[in-house]
This record gives structure tokens, sequence and C-alpha cells, in this order.
């Protein structure tokens, strides 16, 4: 699955935060090609920034982040566009477009970014959608399907120029474990028959064991990243507490009831 | 001979009469076949062979679009019963063409099903929307009165005065300095028109009786009405409309709390109390844009005090006051059932916010012509 040593992805002494407040310190983490990278850690921990960061959204403090070699927080205009299109974003609540359907919301950076003709536009986004399992939901509105569809559009949005790496804002949040775990197969299968990588944060860690190739695990005392690795091995061998009963679902007093 | 345009080459061989070979190489993407999907698929068209033969071995790259474009010659062949075969295709990309031709041979989509909706049921449609509209407004009005008798029982205890208070600062004091300047040039631009042909008659020290009468009566509240629908009604629908999409007001149903006692009685409450507040100022603002007007035509100030006294009875300026109220209530109502109404999505906000004005105007003037006539009728 993934190409050993070709990273895609290089955050070096990344220092992030709002304003005076700083919530990460000085991380540094590589992400390899066709791998399915997940980030982790408890609430308030900065997962959500860092992905904010490596997607753009939000300006460094100090550091680098590379997407595919080039300096995201150092690009503008154009250049900052290039790396937008090679990179596939879905939000926690999918943000699709509410007032377009499915189909129009993956042919839009199809129409913006491309001069391919409309029928091989649609073509492209139809066959994006039945990538997900949603045929024969081109033409619905996203608020007439449910959670767990409008996540899948939205990856197959996320995916609509076929972009190299796809970021995962909580996949499963607020989903069936039915549905979730269909969720967890369609990103396997995605990462190994189209070769893509994923950056993904979540909590679910049934989603963790299934798809992650390798975590890294963010402390929100230390600011830093506290443990890399296979998930299966860091259950069993972590030399931290914390992230074994994080494995483990260990809650406070053993996870046994307080007396 | 190759032809080259963006970072993908083809090469045409028309080898037999029904045979079309067609070698690819360069890099397969959105980009570069953005400028030869169209040529190639006509080239195909136009040839129309039996047998395509797709030679891929110069494909340095290939990706969604690449297999949209493979997929499209297939589905081509197969509708004209021929064959199409893609030879020479790096692992890599054939995993990548297998795993969408496994999804299924075509993803050319029905087109989008239309309503067909005819005259007769059109009408018929349109009709029990209204109704339907106009029960809910009816509905809403009795809410409101249930909950606002209610208030009065207890003010102290069952009004939330803190919210009354922002929502009069932010609707009422923000919104005089535009309610003075819109009544100051309406009284002004009034008493210039007017002057001009009341002149040739020698009567323009009637300008005042005019000014003052008119804005007294209708141009004050009417004005004031409309900037405030423009202002507050739109800015009522935004704000319980992303509420409504946020799900903020089903949560307040949830927990049991009446969303028209929590968020609307205090908005409405507030309209009513700043609305006759701007009017006054706005009937003093209009009557001293005439003034200017009156004073540069070389009148004396004195003059134009005494025509406005003479000309306006008490019942003038309280007709405007009177009418003020209904105007407010029917304007901050309308806004939040519009808000209260709003459907999902970003969309939807913005349908109520205009929509909030629309109904807000459409109200306004009708309950102007109505007090006219009742006016009329009762000798006001």
């Amino acid at each position: 699955m993934s190409c050993e040593n070709e990273s895609i992805i290089n955050v070096r002494d990344l220092t992030a935060g709002y304003g005076e407040v700083i919530i990460l310190d000085k991380i540094s983490f590589d992400v390899y090609k066709g791998e399915i990278f997940v980030i982790l850690g408890g609430s308030g921990c900065g997962k959500s920034t860092l992905l904010k960061h490596l997607i753009g959204l939000y300006k460094i403090q100090s550091g680098e982040i590379l997407i595919d070699g080039k300096n995201i927080a150092q690009a503008q205009g154009e250049e900052l566009t290039a790396i937008f299109n090679r990179i596939g974003v879905m939000y926690q609540s999918g943000a699709l477009f509410g007032s377009m359907t499915l189909l129009e919301n993956i042919m839009l950076p199809l129409e913006e970014f491309t001069q391919l003709p409309r029928e091989a536009r649609e073509m492209i986004a139809a066959m994006k959608l039945k990538l997900v399992n949603l045929q024969g939901f081109e033409h619905f509105m996203p608020s007439e399907i449910s959670g767990g569809m409008q996540k899948r559009a939205a990856i197959a949005r996320a995916m609509a120029l076929d972009p190299k790496i796809v970021f995962l804002d909580e996949p499963s949040a607020g989903l069936d474990p039915i549905t979730s775990a269909e969720l967890d197969q369609l990103i396997l299968h995605l990462a190994q028959n189209l070769g893509i990588t994923f950056v993904v944060v979540t909590h679910e860690l049934d989603s963790i064991f299934t798809i992650a190739d390798r975590v890294i695990f963010l402390d929100k005392k230390t600011k830093g990243i506290i443990a890399e690795g296979d998930p299966k091995e860091l259950k069993e061998k972590s030399k931290i507490e914390f992230v074994r009963e994080f494995f483990n679902r260990v809650g406070v007093n053993g996870g046994k009831p307080v007396q | 001979m190759p032809q080259t345009k963006s970072e993908m080459q083809y090469e045409v061989l028309q080898t037999a009469e029904d045979k079309l070979k067609l070698s690819l190489s360069g890099r397969m993407d959105a980009n570069s076949l953005g400028q030869l999907w169209t040529e190639l698929i006509g080239l195909v068209k136009e040839r129309n062979p039996q047998q395509l033969v797709i030679d891929a071995a110069g494909i340095t790259y290939c990706d969604g679009a690449g297999v949209g474009f493979f997929l499209e010659c297939m589905h081509w062949q197969q509708t004209k019963q021929g064959v199409c075969t893609v030879d020479n295709l790096r692992p890599e990309f054939q995993k990548l063409l297998d795993t969408f031709s496994s999804l299924g041979k075509t993803f050319h989509l029905e087109p989008r099903p239309v309503l067909d909706v005819k005259g007769i049921e059109f009408l018929g449609n349109s009709f029990l929307r209204i109704t339907e509209s106009l029960k809910d407004q009816i509905a809403f009005c009795g809410e409101l009165a249930v909950h606002l008798l209610k208030a009065f029982k207890n003010p102290l205890k069952n009004l939330r005065w803190a919210d009354i208070y922002l929502v009069i600062q932010r609707n009422g004091l923000e919104a005089l300095p535009i309610v003075l300047l819109v009544n100051f040039l309406m009284g002004l631009i009034m008493a210039f028109q007017a002057a001009i042909p009341m002149r040739q008659f020698g009567a323009d020290v009637y300008v005042a009786d005019l000014v003052s009468l008119s804005i007294l009566r209708v141009l004050g509240p009417l004005m004031t009405a409309i900037i405030l629908a423009g202002r507050t009604g739109s800015a009522f629908a935004a704000e319980l409309g992303t509420m409504k999409v946020n799900e903020e007001i089903n949560a307040l149903y949830t927990m049991g709390l009446n969303p028209v006692r929590f968020l609307v009685i205090n908005r409405v409450l507030a309209v009513i109390i700043l609305i006759p507040v701007l009017t006054l100022f706005a009937d003093l603002a209009g009557l001293l844009g005439g003034a200017v007007v009156f004073k540069s035509f070389g009148y004396p100030m004195i003059t134009y005090v005494k025509q406005v006294i003479n000309a306006i009875r008490i019942n003038d300026f309280l007709g405007g006051f009177v009418k003020s109220f209904v105007f407010g209530f029917l304007i901050a109502a309308v806004g939040c059932l519009r808000g209260i109404q709003t459907k999902t999505g970003a969309s939807a906000v913005g349908q109520s916010a205009t929509s909030a004005v629309v109904s807000g105007l459409v109200l306004i003037i009708v309950t102007e012509g109505t007090f006219a006539v009742i006016y009329y009728v009762l000798g006001i």
C-alpha cells in the first residue's frame, strides 16, 4: 500500500496557533505517498488546527509545510491555486453547496479549472459519484440525501480533479457504525486502487485500526507529537501510558465506575 | 504526422477501411484532455471505424479524466456495434481503468427530470401555497398575541429586557442618522419642487402647509417604516433564519422553550417601542428640510413656524403617530415570521431576508391605504 521513503507531505518545525496562543509547538513529521495517515489525540490537542494549517486555511507562525514539494505557507495566487488543485478536502459537515445538485457540486472544479467540454465534465463527475456508490443520486440536492451519503458525495467532490492527497476531517463523525464501516472500506478502496494519499483526522478506534497505515498522536500538554507509528503496535507497545489507554479505550479509574 | 498540443500528443493511423488506430502519448489529465477531448471524440465519430485500437504505450500519466476518455470511446464503439481496445497501457493506469470500468459500462446520465406542471395544476398549486402561507400567518399572529398578553401580565419576569434594550439600540439608535437624513431630504425636495409652481401663483408661503401636513400625516411615518423594513425586517429574518439553519430554533423547541416567546416577542416589542420615537425625529427632520427651502426663498423663520402651527392640528400628528405603531408591529412580526419559516441551506436565509423586506413593504403600503380610508371616514 505505502511506498516507504517517498514522502509527499513534509512538515518541519511547525508552530501554529491563534494570536498569542500556541497550540502546536515545533512539530515535524512526514506523510508517505499512498499511505493512509491518521492524526490522533484527545480533545483540544490541535488535530483540527493542524489539518487547517496543512490545507492552507490558516497562516503558520513558523516552520514549513511542503505539499508535494511546494511550500503551501508561502505560496500565493496561481501557485497556491495549483497546490489546491492537487489536494482534495472533505470537511466534517460535508460542506456541499446547498444550491447545487450533487453532480453540479462535483462538476464545479472541473468547470473552473479545465477546458473539458460539458459532456466530458458530466461524465467524469458521474464516474466519481459511482465510485463512492452514489449512482442514481446525481440530480439530488444535498439536503435531500442522508448524512452518510453527503459525506460520500463530499469525498467524490474532493476527488473531482484527481488529487494526489485527500484530507478528511472526521469522516465518521455522526455516522452509524455500519455507514462508518462502509466509509472506511471506501477510503481503503480508493487508497489501494487510485493510489491516493489520505490524511485523516478521526477519533473512531475501529476506523483507525481498519484504515490507518500510520498515526501521529498529538498531546495538549507538550503541544507536540508524543507517539508515531502503526496503531496496532502502539496499542500494545507504546511507552506512553496515555497512548495505550487511548487505544485500549481505558477511561478514568481504569474504565471502572468510580466508587 | 504527430499532432502536438499541450502535454499530450496523438497520431492517427487508418490501417484499413474500418480500422482506426489512435496512438496516444504524454500526460492524459483533465488539463491536457481539456483541449483535445472534443477533437479526438469528434475524430472517432467522424471516421466511425468498426475496430478502434488505442495504443497507449506512450502515456506517461493518466488520471480519472484519461480513464473517462477511454470509457467514452468504448461506450461510443459499443453503441455502434464496434470494438474498442486499449493496448499497452502501463499496469498502474490499467488498474485505474479496471477500477472504473468495473463500476459500469457507461456513465452517461439520464437528463434531469423536469417537473411538467400544466397550467391548471400550476394555478391550483399556487392557490394552495398562498392559502397555506396565509394560514401560517394567521396562526403566527394568534401565537404572537397570546404570548404578548402573557408577557404583559408580568412584564418584569416574562420579558427579557436586556434583549429588548439591545434590539432598541441596534435598530433604533443606530438607525437614527439614516432616518434623519432621508426625512430631511424628503422635506427639502418636496418643498423645493412644490415652491416653483406655487410661486407662479404667489402661493409659495403655503409650501409650509403642504410640507408640514404631508410629512406629519403620511411621509414621516411611511419613510421611517420603509427604512426599518429594509434595515430591521431583513436583519430579523436573517438572524432567525440562520438560527433555524443551525438548528438553534429546534434546540429551543426541544428544551421546551417556545421560540415565539423567546425570540419574537422581545423583537416585536422593541420595534413597537422604538418606531414612534424614530417617527417623531423623522417629522422634525422633514419640517427642518422644508424650513431650509422656505428660508432660502427669503421668508423669515417666524413665518414658517406660524404657517406650520396654523396648518396642522394635533390629530394630524397623532394620526401619523398611531400608524407608526402598526407599521412597527407588522415589520417586526413579518421579519421574525420569515426567519422562522426558513428552510435549509444558505440560500434559504437570503430568500427569507428578501421575502421579509418585500412582505414588509407590501404590508406598509396596504396599511397606509387602510388608514387613509379610516381617517377619512372618521374625519381625522
